[in-house]
């Protein structure tokens, strides 16, 4: 027990010292905590010291320092002190300006019972979450398997790692290792930090604890986001509160909710703080005209491109999109505000920070996706069924009927929308058109990726949208001096949209809520996973099944022999793809292991283990004089083919 | 809106929520409390027949019972306590040309490991 609480405390000051201190000090350092509300700065620092950490362990990776927990912890230590320096010495200089936020101030003004409905909706949502969490917090999920595989290399090796795989040839042999474009440097950086300082291990509770917490954050970014798109409405905080109802306690569950946390999906997780965030600086730098908040919206930019490529690439089209609303919007001003912008633009924060990440890119860590290979696979003509665009109706399932419904009219609302403010209005119509149009019809912007990913991340401007036309609605029946409705119908129609808002979105949580955790079968696994790895060694070959087993693809994070080792027979869809030539002989080694490509198979590429599950795939080795079964469990057994 | 208030309320629900999800994630991973069992050959790769019992169930007898192809050679009765293991040692010496299979039971489960020397 006590060595429990003790590792339970390193942990959550890990996460403090990781994921809070370096951004908060980043802040600070360059008197932008002025800028910000209280709660925005705590949603600000979290998203910047994500950022931050992948560039200072990078800058480790390339030094002679490592990537240990002495440097990381000097390194943040080193940091904030700089911080601090610029800001006593800064401050002493202005010891006339006043250091209160001014948002801080007009928070204040606002009533009690808003603060408690907020404070209900986030104990709800996390509620909720946790009820989920419960059953899924066993690391078992194939996405955070691969990711903590690159997290547990980064840990052990102290440098920064090579993405590779290898492959099976056409000859059946094992080809030389080639490049992974699909994992990013910054999905695991944040992972890797936290369990050197820590000493966590992968395979516990600390990556979905700590995926679960930058998805609270994504939340909390919505809402402050909100806050500051709907600054001149007077129902601001009402339209924030909604938004909160509408993407937390509701729809709590399902994708990119919970599932993306539970399921490891980090580049999408951190990509759902981060966009919010960045789209936030860029609203304040435009309203301010602040040139500083605008090289900070560019430094988290920077910070998503070292983290997740899809969600670089969905926030480029949003910003694309917004410049196209802004510009149809004000197209008698457009010319004017140009040149402010280029004047904000050509500022020295922001050249600063544009130089220091170009010279990052090209001479310290280039991301791995910036290669032909990679940018060939997300643009162009849809190469995929998956990737030919969704159905309204499931668009409208991925966004939850309810909030669908209410943001359909909270667009048509929105174009109309003009007290809002230019920005505000061209960014919320960019942010959902450039998503819809993503999602429908991928073709018209030359978009290769899956359809249902890039949708995904429309469930948070619905969910503003959405609650903006709620809000709206209740209003307009009751402005100010006249009455639309009676007042026993305006509270019916009040409760009858929340019946319908809520049962759809409670709906949606029990049926993603799981029956049960696979903890059970996965164990089963890792305990033959140690088994294997104490009794091969590099030269043996392993090939698992990854149909019928349960935590397969923490295997790897066992042997620690390379991100293809053990081989794994994929699902069997993948065998038969039209669009592309997939190896065979992970599916004929354990399928039909007597035929002639399966021995051919076996002997191109040296496999003399097999993992499966004795329920379905042991007959097929039972039966041969070559095959000898080594280790047996309930849900797992292990196969040697003897020489 | 008091943004320090809901900071404060939402870091304390977090930490509550994260350390009950590190309880329940510790009882969950301890495999002794899923009933289950396994065995293995110490040596998958060589030709000797010694194997190990490791028990994570509530039962604490096994039965093993070695053939070779489908003759009985030897057999007996471990005691194995839950979260323990026992390598039972086996020769090999003389048998060529045979499947030796290890049967297991315990509590109406059985299991077997064999190998074709």
């Amino acid at each position: 027990m006590p060595d429990f609480i003790f590792s339970q405390t390193i942990l959550y000051l890990t996460l403090i010292l990781v994921l809070f201190v370096p951004g908060f000090f980043l802040i600070l350092g360059t008197r932008m905590h002025k800028e910000f509300s209280l709660l925005e700065l705590f949603v600000l620092s979290f998203g910047s010291s994500i950022a931050l950490i992948d560039f200072l362990v990078i800058i480790l990776g390339k030094s002679p320092l490592g990537i240990t927990r002495n440097s990381i912890v000097g390194g943040i230590i080193l940091f904030s002190v700089i911080c601090l320096t610029v800001y006593f010495i800064f401050h002493r200089k202005n010891k006339d300006e006043s250091s209160i936020p001014a948002q801080t101030i007009s928070s204040s003004r606002i009533k009690k019972h808003s603060t408690i409905l907020v404070i209900t909706l986030l104990f709800l949502t996390i509620f909720i979450k946790t009820i989920y969490f419960k059953d899924a917090i066993f690391p078992t999920s194939t996405d955070l398997g691969h990711h903590m595989y690159w997290t547990r290399v980064i840990a052990v090796t102290g440098e920064l790692p090579k993405y590779e795989k290898v492959e099976i040839q056409e000859d059946f042999s094992l080809g030389k290792p080639s490049p992974i474009a699909d994992f990013i440097i910054g999905e695991h950086l944040p992972f890797a930090a936290i369990a050197i300082i820590s000493s966590a291990s992968v395979i516990s509770a600390f990556p979905v604890i700590t995926l679960f917490l930058i998805h609270l954050m994504s939340i909390l970014a919505i809402f402050v986001l909100t806050q500051a798109l709907f600054k001149n409405s007077k129902h601001q905080n009402a339209i924030a509160t909604a938004t909160l109802f509408l993407v937390g306690p509701l729809w709590a569950i399902a994708s990119p909710q919970a599932k993306f946390a539970s399921g490891g999906v980090i580049g999408n997780n951190i990509g759902n703080l981060l966009i919010p965030l960045i789209i936030l600086l860029f609203l304040k730098a435009l309203i301010e005209k602040k040139s500083k908040t605008l090289a900070y919206a560019l430094f988290l930019s920077f910070g998503l491109a070292y983290t997740h490529h899809l969600s670089t690439f969905v926030f480029a089209f949003i910003f694309f999109f917004t410049i196209i609303a802004y510009a149809i919007i004000n197209h008698k001003t457009i010319l004017q505000d140009a040149k402010e912008w280029m004047k904000l633009f050509f500022s020295p924060w922001v050249l600063g920070v544009l130089a220091a990440g170009i010279i990052f890119i090209l001479f310290l860590y280039t991301p791995t996706y910036l290669n032909t290979t990679a940018i060939d696979t997300a643009v162009g003509a849809p190469s995929k069924a998956t990737r030919t665009g969704l159905t309204f109706a499931e668009l409208k399932s991925t966004a939850g009927e309810a909030r669908f419904a209410f943001a359909l009219l909270g667009i048509v609302i929105l174009f109309f929308a003009r007290n809002l403010g230019k920005y505000s209005q061209a960014f919320l119509i960019g942010w959902i058109v450039a998503l819809t149009i993503m999602s429908l019809r991928p073709n018209w912007l030359f978009v290769d990726i899956p359809s249902n990913r890039v949708a995904s991340y429309i469930v948070f401007p619905i969910a503003i949208i959405a609650a903006y036309a709620l809000i709206k609605i209740l209003t307009t029946l009751k402005s100010e001096g006249k009455n639309y409705l009676n007042p026993i119908f305006l509270l019916a129609t009040f409760f009858v949209f929340l019946s319908f808002i809520a049962t759809s979105g409670l709906y949606d949580n029990a049926l993603a809520l799981n029956d049960d955790s696979s903890a059970n079968k996965a164990l089963q696994t890792y305990n033959a996973s140690e088994y294997i790895t104490k009794r091969s060694d590099a030269k043996d070959m392993i090939l698992k099944d990854h149909n019928y087993l349960a935590g397969d693809s923490w295997i790897k994070l066992f042997t620690m022999r390379g991100y293809s080792y053990p081989l794994s027979r994929g699902y069997f869809k993948r065998y038969e793809d039209e669009t592309k030539q997939r190896e065979q002989c992970t599916n004929f080694m354990i399928s039909t292991p007597t035929t002639t490509e399966a021995k051919q198979c076996y002997d191109g590429t040296g496999t003399d283990f097999i993992m499966i599950n004795p329920k379905i795939d042991s007959a097929q080795f039972s039966r041969l004089k070559e095959f000898w079964q080594v280790y047996s469990a309930d849900d797992i057994a292990i196969f040697h083919k003897a020489q | 809106m008091n943004n320090r208030l809901i900071i404060l309320a939402t870091s304390f629900f977090l930490l509550t929520s994260f350390v009950f999800l590190s309880v329940i994630e510790k009882k969950q991973a301890d495999i002794n409390t899923k009933n289950v069992w396994m065995i293995y050959f110490e040596n998958p790769k060589d030709k000797s027949l010694n194997f190990t019992i490791e028990n994570h169930s509530l039962s604490t007898n096994f039965h093993w019972e070695i053939l070779a192809d489908k003759d009985s050679v030897t057999q007996g009765n471990s005691v194995i306590a839950n979260g323990a293991k026992k390598t039972i040692p086996v020769s090999s010496d003389g048998i060529t040309n045979k499947k030796i299979t290890v049967i297991i039971t315990s509590d109406g489960n059985t299991k077997e490991i064999y190998k074709s020397l």
